[in-house]
C-alpha cells in the first residue's frame, strides 16, 4: 500500500466534500439536528400531566391521596369533579389526560387493607397513557407501603435502571449518538463509490496502479475524520447540554465509537459498490442503517420486548452493539472490555465487512 | 518480454462472448510505436469490449492481449498504458490542475516531476489559463482535452481511446487531433475506437470491425480502393431529382446523394462515355467526373452492399 496514492484519494474526497455544500451540511448539521430532535422530542417520562380527581369518599385519606398526586412533579391536579359526567366530559375534550376516582368506601377499605382507586385514562396517546399508569401505580403503591397495613393495590413495574432521575434523555442521548454515527457513516460513504461509478471514472482508475486497499482507505479516511468530529460534537452536547453523565472512560468511548464508525462506513461502501448509483445507494443506506439503528438497536424499544424472530434480526444490526456499549460507558461507567461479547461482535462485523468490501472491489476490477 | 519487433499493442485471435452470442470472433490487431490505429465500427460493433480486453478489464474466452511486450494482466504494466473510456467524466468539482495532480499521484510521480509534467500538459493542451477552473465548467472539447491530458500524465507508451470526441464540436475535435498527433510523434502506440469515418481517415491504419470480425484493415487509402470499381460524382441542376434514373444507368453499382451532388460507383469496364451519353439524355446540364474514393464512400458502399446481400 502506497501512502501517496491513499493520500491522493483521500485529498480528492476532501475536495468533493468541501465543494459540495449539501454533503458538508449533511455531515455537520445532521448530527446536531438529530441529537437535539431526539434529545428533546422523544420523552419516555411525563411532567405536570394535567389530571382530574373525583373524590367520592370526602375523607381525610382521600384528600391525602389527592395531595400525593398534586405534590408529584409528574402530575398536576387541574380539575376536581363532583360527578362522573363532568369528569368524562373533561377527559373527552382533552382538558385532562387522566382522572383519579376515589370511591366512597375508600377510607373504610383502606383501614381493612383492601382499598381500590380507579384511574381513568385518555387512551388516544397510548404511550402517555402507559406512562400515566406507571406513575400512578408507583405513587399509590408507595402510599400503601407507607401505611404499612395495606397490601399494594396495583402492581408496579420498575421501568428505568441506571437512570436515577428517571429522565428518559439520559438513556436516549447515548443511543442518539449511535443513530447519528450510523446514518452519517453509512449514508455518506454509500454515495462516494457510487459517484465514481456514475461518472464512469472507476473504469479509468482500474488502469492506474491504485490498489483496492488504497482505494477503500483513501475513500473512507475523510469520512472517518468527519464522523469522529461528529462524535466529539455529539458527546460534548450530551455532557454539557443534556447533562448526561460520562461515567466511563473517554478514550474507551472514542475507541468503541471508532470501531462502530468503521463498521457502518464499510456497510455504506459495500452498499455503494452493490448499488452502483447514488440515488439507489442512499436509499438502501437509509433503510439499512437508519431504520434498524432506530427501531432494532434497543435505542428506543427494548429488544427483550420484541418478537423472538425480530430479536434474532437485531444481532445483525451493528447499532445494537454500539447502543449497549455507549450506554454502558456513559451511564454505568463500564469498560467495553467487560462487555467483551458485545465488543467482539462489533469487531467480527468489521472483519466480515472488510472482507466483503475487498471481494466486491476486486469484482469491480480494482487491482491489488 | 516479447520479440523486439512485436507491436506495442498486440491483440491476437480475440474471441469474446457476454453469454448471448459472440461479440468478437478471432480479432487480431497490432499497433506499432508512433502509430494510430483506428478501430472503426458502428455502435454495438464491439469496439468498447475489445478495448476493455486490451487494457485487461475483460478476459477473452480465447486469444491473447499483449501490451508493451507483456500479457496485459502482468503486474506493473499500469504506468505504461493509458485508457480513456467512453463517457469518462473526470471530477467536475476538481479544478483542471487538481484533476491532473490526482492522476499524477496515483501514478506515484514525485511532486517536482508532477508539477513539471502538469505545466507541460497544460501548455500542450492550450489550457494554461484554465488551470484553476473547475472541470465541470469547461466546454465539451476542453473537457476531452483534459481527459486526454489526465491519461498522458504517466507518459504512457500505449494508449486506448474509446470514442473520445463523441459530442465534441468540429473545431474542438480538430484541436484534439492536433494534440493526439503530437502524442503519436512521441512514439506512443494509440488504439482509437471510433464510429466516425472522418476520424478514421486521420488514423495511420484502420480496421473495420463488423459482426465481431475485422472485415478489412489497412491504411485509409488502401481501404478506400475497391478492386474493379470506380467512383464518379454527378453535379448540375436537378441532380437530386435524377437519382432514380441514375440508379438505372448501365454498370452503376450504387448511387447516393451528397450535398448538391450524387456519388456513384461504376463497375470497371462500363463505358464511361456511354454513361455520360445516357446522362445527357436524363438531364443535359448534368456533369460526370471521376473522383478519388475516400474511406467514407468506400465504407458506406461496402456496408450497403452487405446490407443488400444480407451478410
Amino acid at each position: 500500500m502506497k501512502r501517496q496514492r491513499v493520500a491522493a484519494m483521500a485529498r480528492k474526497e476532501w475536495w468533493h466534500l468541501l465543494r459540495d455544500p449539501r454533503s458538508l451540511a449533511l455531515m455537520l448539521l445532521m448530527p446536531t439536528m438529530l441529537l437535539f430532535l431526539f434529545g428533546y422530542a422523544i420523552r419516555l417520562d411525563i411532567s405536570e400531566a394535567p389530571i382530574g380527581v373525583l373524590d367520592l369518599s370526602h375523607s381525610a385519606a382521600g384528600r391525602e391521596l389527592q395531595a400525593r398526586f398534586d405534590a408529584s412533579s409528574a402530575f398536576a391536579v387541574t380539575r376536581r369533579f363532583d360527578h362522573h359526567a363532568g369528569l368524562r366530559a373533561a377527559l373527552q375534550r382533552g382538558e385532562i389526560w387522566g382522572a383519579l376516582v376515589i370511591p366512597a368506601d375508600y377510607s373504610r377499605r383502606l383501614q381493612q387493607g383492601g382499598a381500590v382507586v380507579q384511574l381513568l385514562l385518555d387512551g388516544v396517546d397510548a404511550n402517555t397513557a402507559r406512562l400515566l399508569r406507571n406513575y400512578s401505580e408507583l405513587l399509590v403503591t408507595t402510599l400503601a407501603r407507607e401505611r404499612g397495613g395495606g397490601r399494594p393495590m396495583l402492581t408496579v413495574e420498575e421501568r428505568v435502571f441506571y437512570n436515577e432521575t428517571r429522565e428518559s434523555r439520559l438513556a436516549i442521548v447515548p443511543g442518539v449518538i449511535a443513530l447519528v454515527m450510523a446514518v452519517i457513516g453509512a449514508l455518506m460513504t454509500s454515495l462516494t463509490i457510487a459517484r465514481e461509478m456514475e461518472l464512469g471514472n472507476l473504469v479509468m482508475l482500474r488502469t492506474t496502479p491504485l490498489t483496492r486497499g488504497e482505494f477503500l482507505l483513501g475513500k473512507l479516511l475523510p469520512y472517518f475524520v468527519l464522523g469522529m468530529l461528529d462524535l466529539a460534537v455529539a458527546t460534548a452536547a450530551a455532557v454539557w447540554v443534556f447533562d448526561v453523565p460520562l461515567r466511563g472512560s473517554l478514550p474507551e468511548l472514542v475507541l468503541v465509537s471508532g470501531l462502530f464508525l468503521l463498521v457502518v462506513m464499510l456497510q455504506g461502501a459495500l452498499i455503494s459498490m452493490l448499488a452502483g448509483n447514488q440515488l439507489l445507494a442512499s436509499q438502501i443506506a437509509l433503510v439499512q442503517t437508519f431504520l434498524p439503528a432506530f427501531l432494532l438497536s434497543g435505542f428506543v424499544f427494548a429488544i427483550d420486548n420484541m418478537p423472538l424472530l425480530l430479536q434474532y434480526v437485531t444481532y445483525a444490526v451493528p447499532a445494537r452493539y454500539f447502543v449497549t456499549l455507549s450506554k454502558a460507558i456513559f451511564l454505568k461507567g463500564l469498560s467495553p472490555l467487560l462487555l467483551w461479547g458485545v465488543s467482539g461482535a462489533l469487531l467480527l462485523m468489521l472483519l466480515v465487512l472488510l472482507r466483503l468490501c475487498h471481494v466486491k472491489a476486486r469484482r469491480l476490477g480494482l487491482g491489488g | 518480454m516479447g520479440h523486439p519487433d512485436e507491436p506495442l499493442i498486440l491483440l491476437s485471435r480475440i474471441t469474446f462472448d457476454y453469454g448471448s452470442g459472440p461479440v468478437l470472433e478471432g480479432v487480431g490487431i497490432g499497433v506499432a510505436a508512433g502509430e494510430i490505429y483506428g478501430l472503426l465500427g458502428a455502435d454495438g460493433a464491439g469496439k468498447s469490449t475489445l478495448l476493455r480486453i486490451a487494457v485487461g478489464q475483460l478476459q477473452p474466452q480465447a486469444g491473447e492481449a499483449r501490451v508493451l511486450g507483456r500479457p496485459v494482466t502482468a503486474p506493473g504494466l499500469a504506468p505504461g498504458l493509458a485508457y480513456m473510456p467512453q463517457g469518462f467524466g473526470l471530477y467536475p468539482d476538481l479544478s483542471v490542475e487538481e484533476n491532473l495532480a490526482f492522476f499524477a499521484d496515483l501514478h506515484g510521480l514525485a511532486a517536482d516531476v508532477a508539477a513539471t509534467r502538469i505545466r507541460d500538459l497544460l501548455q500542450r493542451t492550450g489550457m494554461q489559463r484554465f488551470g484553476r477552473r473547475r472541470a465541470g465548467r469547461l466546454s465539451g472539447g476542453m473537457m476531452q482535452k483534459l481527459a486526454l491530458a489526465c491519461a498522458l500524465v504517466s507518459e504512457p507508451r500505449a494508449m486506448f481511446l474509446d470514442e473520445p470526441t463523441t459530442g465534441v464540436d468540429p473545431v474542438s475535435r480538430r484541436a484534439f487531433w492536433q494534440l493526439l498527433n503530437g502524442v503519436r510523434a512521441e512514439g506512443v502506440a494509440i488504439l482509437y475506437a471510433t464510429a466516425n469515418l472522418d476520424e478514421a481517415e486521420r488514423c495511420d491504419r484502420v480496421g473495420l470491425l463488423e459482426g465481431g470480425r475485422i472485415r478489412r484493415q489497412g491504411t485509409p487509402d488502401q481501404l478506400a480502393r475497391v478492386e474493379g470499381r470506380r467512383l464518379f460524382t454527378v453535379t448540375g441542376p436537378g441532380v437530386r431529382q435524377a437519382l432514380a434514373a441514375l440508379r438505372r444507368l448501365p454498370g452503376v453499382e450504387w448511387v447516393f446523394p451528397r450535398g448538391r451532388a450524387a456519388v456513384l460507383w461504376l463497375r470497371d469496364g462500363s463505358g464511361t462515355e456511354a454513361v455520360r451519353h445516357r446522362l445527357q439524355r436524363i438531364a443535359p446540364a448534368l456533369r460526370l467526373r471521376e473522383t478519388v474514393p475516400g474511406l467514407q464512400e468506400t465504407v458506406l458502399w461496402e456496408l450497403a452492399q452487405r446490407s443488400r446481400d444480407g451478410s
